[in-house]
């Protein structure tokens, strides 16, 4: 009797997940325990290993196909059995394997202004798609029945529409033909380029982000504050210890570094910062988790260092970095992307001076850090060159009012022109 | 109606049975249908005639196959009166096939087009203007036809009384509106809801005469529409005929019948149009009180067999629900 | 390919006139009263109002003619209906005007109840040969109660044609044809049609009802269009064919019945649609346009239909306001250029 390998629940919200990667093939034999299938949440990719040994006898969602948390995969059995057919809500036909067909959508009509309406999920003559294989792909039915026809798998293909949705010209590209149904690239048309379509995962991550970033600045009521650092004793201080952390823990340390430890310390003695809006009122946190966002390739992440307020320096940077290359190797775990009460992003490293960074929810503020800069400023009454740098904090200010948020980061700034604050514990 | 009235010469012994003949056809296929309309055997309702034969009857005797009539929802009896085949009229209310509509139109759209019946009509006045208009047609044909627009003191007041009026009157149009004013429209009281006691004085109103007649008495109601018929034959445009009628029965069937009582039913009754005729064509010696019962006898077979008829009849199919929605 | 908007005396093919849309509705009424004597003209200021009725339609009919058969009415429009309805089953063929479209609302009774339905209900046996025509539209600063467009009632109610010609030609064809059919038919103009040119072919031409037309061929986006949207898709197409980007415009030319076959044809050539129409958006045609595209053609869709139509809002007398009301050229090519975005 074959088991089914359902979609584990990888993180407290996630909800759904997509199929990356399947590492054994149908019919390959599979051990317990070992690695079967990578998984995207809406936080990280994750190695998930067999539930049992056996042969993977169907692959129900294939790579790019999103399922429902605890819905069946796949099946594992032995070799020969008759497969039930297994359908996503758990029911079972009789004996025979059979892809089931999900029904077409019965709503016909689209609205004009809305998204377009999901069409149900066919099994295709011309393409051997495993059962409700296509069920979430959204394509355009113009473009199904061209990829269909032509023997072009909707799973590989990234949609170019509305929404993500995959519309003729994607598999047209997917052909490599030029569209007859749209204005030549060539010509005076503001056509579409024929870049290289992203990944499914890239898309998604895509999607999810323009997701969060606008319900952030819908729901939250987010300003910027901007104050500047004198950072040379910041400067002196990183190439001190600096080189004795390299020597001595084969640490790096960067100015993100110091200025996670001096966020972490400015929201102990600040705690109204450290909290968050819980739809009726304030809730103070605890503890002290400080994330920080990550550039990826096709996107952001943002790993998380927990209780940054008792993590030295050295920790903090060795942390950071592991979190960091696991993060651009897709290899980081949901829990390390969870729980930051305050985060820090810096883009000093393109030359940005200032800049309003987007609330992360459910945080009440975050750190923008600009560029370690030597300008002329005025000590005293004589202009020196010197180091400095742009703190910009944005808050909501349902949580947070201007004054205590101001002395949130002047008692950063405060830290970072005192740089042996960092030091103590 | 007095029995020693003198009958107009162009009606022959054979044409007064005839309209005696009409009259008793009229009254036992109403009898009919009530009856079949409770057995369970007629669908939707029926607004009997019973007791206003003498209006359709001697309306309908002034005219010639080409004229033309417009029926209103109660309009068995024009259609008869017409020349309306008891069969094919008792199959439509029977929804079958062979019915004059085949069973798509049922009682309150029975029409002969060619026979010149322009249709019964569920909307109140609805006929007005297509009888108006047909006489619009005859008149640019050429044709020297004219329409009759019967309707009832319930459509005196519908706007489209006034329009077609005011446009037969200004284009002078061989039109007769003959309204028979059987004293309710549903439950509404015509001395009520009339802002005149005597309709037949609105025609002043658009300049061509009105007026009024008893509608129980089948030779009354003849000479005095044989004159305007005459009038719009001429050229000389349209009339109001007002008959004063009643209706035995209610509005349609399970009329409540709550807004009038038994004794004005019976008091009417006393007068009814077809005792008075039979007895005075049998005292002027048209016809014999024998002959005069055989008539009814006959009549009675004719209606059992358009029951007959109607009850041996196939439905439609319902492949035909869409025929005829277009020419 | 598109056919040139106007064709001067000369580019058109040897027997072509260019005439105004009423100069070309008067040519189709003159020939048909011609040929048949038992048409007819009623209405309101169709035969002494100079220039021939309030859009010249009329125009040198009743000199022809005479009073009897170009017929002038009191206002009476619920008359004029019903009187044409029973002319009709007597044997006339009666061509009866409304002012307005606006006004057929006193009318309903007439053209509802009996027209529609007289054939059906009587089984076959009785015919109502007459045309209703009105005029509709707005854009000229006529307000709410003499704007409107509302073919989609008359769509509405079996037993009823429905026409609305965008051109010259294709109002006189189609008038011609509507005529000489021997149904209830409802023949829309518009107001703002009435003095646009166009190429007519001379002698006997007829349009057949039920027969839509490509206005000009395209590749890309399908846009449905009647009336004056006809000629705003066509600018449109213009605007965007510089873009790279191409229309197919289709004018459907009958409403009722409908030549859905080769709306869809051009659907599954370009797999997106746009349905316009001036009368208000909510219930409107386009509605029903596009439900029939979807149920015939779902899998050629590239995008959901979209469609411009009328705010649901009175037509307001400010010409600003009424602009916004309405849809226009722009609003066209927007949508046209989001398809493809």
């Amino acid at each position: 009797m074959a088991i089914e390998v359902v979609l584990p629940k990888l993180g407290l919200t996630q909800e759904e997940g997509t199929i990356v990667r399947w590492l054994k093939p149908e019919g390959d034999r599979v051990v317990k325990g070992e690695p079967l299938f990578e998984v995207m949440t809406d936080k990280a990719t994750l190695e998930v290993e067999a539930p049992a040994s056996g042969v993977l006898l169907r692959i129900l969602v294939p790579e790019g196909g999103t399922a429902p948390v605890a819905t069946p995969i796949a099946l594992i059995g032995e070799a020969g059995e008759a497969i039930t057919a297994a359908r996503p809500s758990g029911s079972r036909d009789g004996a025979g394997a059979r892809s089931p067909q999900a029904a077409p959508s019965a709503s016909a009509a689209p609205s004009t202004s809305g998204s377009p309406a999901a069409s149900g999920a066919s099994t295709a003559g011309g393409v051997s798609t495993a059962a409700g294989s296509d069920a979430r792909v959204r394509i355009s039915p113009r473009a199904r029945a061209l990829a269909e026809a032509r023997g072009v798998d909707v799973r590989t293909l990234a949609g170019t529409g509305p929404g993500g949705r995959i519309v003729e010209q994607d598999v047209q590209q997917a052909l490599g033909a030029t569209a007859a149904g749209r204005p030549a690239a060539g010509s005076a048309a503001p056509g579409r380029s024929a870049a290289a379509a992203p990944s499914p995962a890239a898309a998604r991550m895509r999607s999810i982000i323009a997701r969060r970033m606008m319900e952030s600045l819908h729901a939250t009521a987010q300003l910027t504050l901007t104050t500047e650092a004198d950072m040379a004793d910041a400067v002196r201080l990183r190439e001190e210890i600096g080189a004795e952390l390299e020597r001595r823990e084969a640490v790096h340390v960067t100015y993100t570094d110091l200025i996670v430890r001096a966020a972490a310390l400015a929201l102990r003695d600040h705690p109204a910062v450290n909290a968050r809006w819980d739809g009726d009122g304030v809730r103070r946190l605890d503890e002290i988790h400080v994330g920080v966002a990550v550039t990826l390739d096709e996107g952001l992440m943002v790993p998380v260092i927990r209780h940054a307020d008792r993590a030295t320096v050295a920790q903090i940077s060795a942390r950071l970095r592991d979190l960091s290359l696991r993060a651009r190797q897709a290899q980081i775990r949901p829990e390390e992307l969870e729980g930051h009460t305050f985060t820090v992003t810096n883009l000093g490293m393109f030359d940005v001076d200032a800049f309003t960074p987007i609330l992360n929810p459910p945080e009440a503020a975050i750190l923008g850090v600009g560029r370690v800069r030597r300008r002329p400023v005025a000590a005293g009454d004589r202009v020196e060159i010197r180091p400095t740098l742009v703190l910009s904090l944005t808050f909501d200010h349902r949580v947070v009012d201007g004054a205590p948020a101001a002395q949130f980061l002047q008692r950063v700034k405060h830290i970072l022109e005192h740089p042996y604050l960092l030091l103590l514990p | 109606m007095s029995t020693d009235v003198a009958l107009p010469a162009e009606l022959t012994p054979v044409r007064l049975t005839g309209m005696l003949r009409t009259m008793l056809t009229i009254r036992q296929f109403e009898q009919r249908a009530l009856e079949l309309y409770r057995e369970g055997v007629m669908r939707g309702t029926t607004h009997p005639y019973i007791g206003m034969e003498a209006v359709a009857v001697g309306a309908c005797a002034t005219l010639r196959p080409s004229d033309k009539i417009t029926s209103t929802h109660r309009g068995h009896g024009h259609c008869l009166a017409k020349g309306g085949d008891p069969r094919l009229m008792m199959a439509e209310l029977l929804g079958k096939v062979t019915g004059y509509c085949k069973g798509k139109g049922g009682s309150m759209h029975i029409a002969d087009v060619d026979a010149g019946i322009l249709g019964a009509n569920g909307i109140v006045g609805g006929g007005m203007g297509l009888a108006t208009g047909a006489a619009l047609a005859a008149r640019l044909a050429g044709r020297d036809d004219v329409s009759l627009c019967f309707f009832g003191d319930g459509a005196l007041n519908q706007g489209i009384l006034h329009e077609a009026s005011n446009l037969a009157a200004i284009w002078k149009l061989p039109v007769v509106y003959i309204c028979e004013n059987n004293q309710y429209a549903m439950s509404a009281r015509a001395d009520r809801f009339t802002s005149v006691p005597d309709p037949s004085v609105r025609a002043a109103a658009y300049g061509f005469p009105g007026v009024s007649c008893d509608g129980m008495d089948v030779l009354a109601v003849y000479r005095t529409v044989e004159r305007a018929v005459a009038r719009a034959r001429a050229g000389d445009g349209p009339s109001l005929v007002v008959c004063v009628t009643y209706r035995y029965m209610g509005h349609h069937v399970g009329d409540p019948l709550n807004y009038r009582d038994k004794a004005e039913v019976d008091e009417w009754r006393t007068r009814d149009a077809i005792e008075r005729f039979r007895q005075m064509l049998v005292a002027q010696k048209v016809l014999t009180a024998a002959a005069a019962d055989a008539l009814c006898a006959e009549v009675e077979g004719d209606i059992e067999a358009a029951v007959a008829f109607a009850k041996a009849s196939p439905e439609p199919a319902v492949s035909q629900l869409a025929e005829d929605v277009y020419a | 390919m598109s056919r040139p908007a106007v064709e001067t005396a000369s580019t058109a093919p040897a027997g072509t006139r260019v005439l105004t849309y009423a100069e070309a509705l008067n040519e189709g009424l003159r020939e048909e009263m011609r040929r048949d004597p038992r048409v007819f003209v009623m209405g309101e200021d169709v035969a002494v109002w100079g220039g021939g009725g309030v859009f010249g339609v009329t125009k040198g009919l009743v000199e022809e003619f005479g009073a009897e058969r170009i017929r002038d009415t009191p206002i009476s429009e619920e008359a004029i209906a019903a009187l044409a309805v029973g002319a009709a089953m007597a044997g006339a063929r009666p061509v009866a005007e409304f002012m307005y479209a606006d006004f057929m609302t006193l009318a309903m009774e007439p053209i509802v109840n009996q027209a529609a339905k007289i054939r059906y209900m009587f089984g076959g046996k009785a015919r109502v040969p007459v045309v209703f025509r009105a005029q509709e539209g707005a854009g000229r600063g006529n307000a709410a109660q003499h704007s409107q467009s509302l073919e989609a009632w008359f769509c509405h109610i079996p037993g009823l044609k429905v026409v609305t010609p965008s051109t010259p030609a294709d109002a006189k064809g189609l008038l011609v044809s509507a005529i000489r059919d021997d149904n209830p038919v409802v023949f829309l103009e518009h107001k703002m049609l009435y003095n646009t040119k166009g190429p007519v072919p001379a002698g006997e031409h007829t349009v057949p009802l039920g027969v839509a037309d490509v206005k000009r061929e395209g590749r890309h986006v399908t846009v449905v269009g009647i009336h004056t949207m006809v000629h705003k898709a066509l600018a449109a197409a213009e605007t965007l064919a510089r873009e790279g980007i191409e229309l197919e415009v289709v004018d459907p030319r009958t409403l009722v019945p409908l030549d859905v076959e080769t709306i869809v044809a051009s659907v599954r050539k370009t797999g997106r649609l746009i349905v316009t129409h001036e009368a208000y958006e909510r219930a409107g045609i386009a509605a029903e346009i596009i439900t029939q595209v979807i149920t015939a053609a779902f899998d050629s869709l590239d995008a959901p239909p979209v469609r411009l139509c009328a705010k649901n809002v009175p037509i307001p007398y400010n010409a600003g306001l009424e602009a916004a009301a309405l849809p226009q050229t722009d609003d066209i090519a927007a949508a046209a250029r989001q398809l493809l975005a």
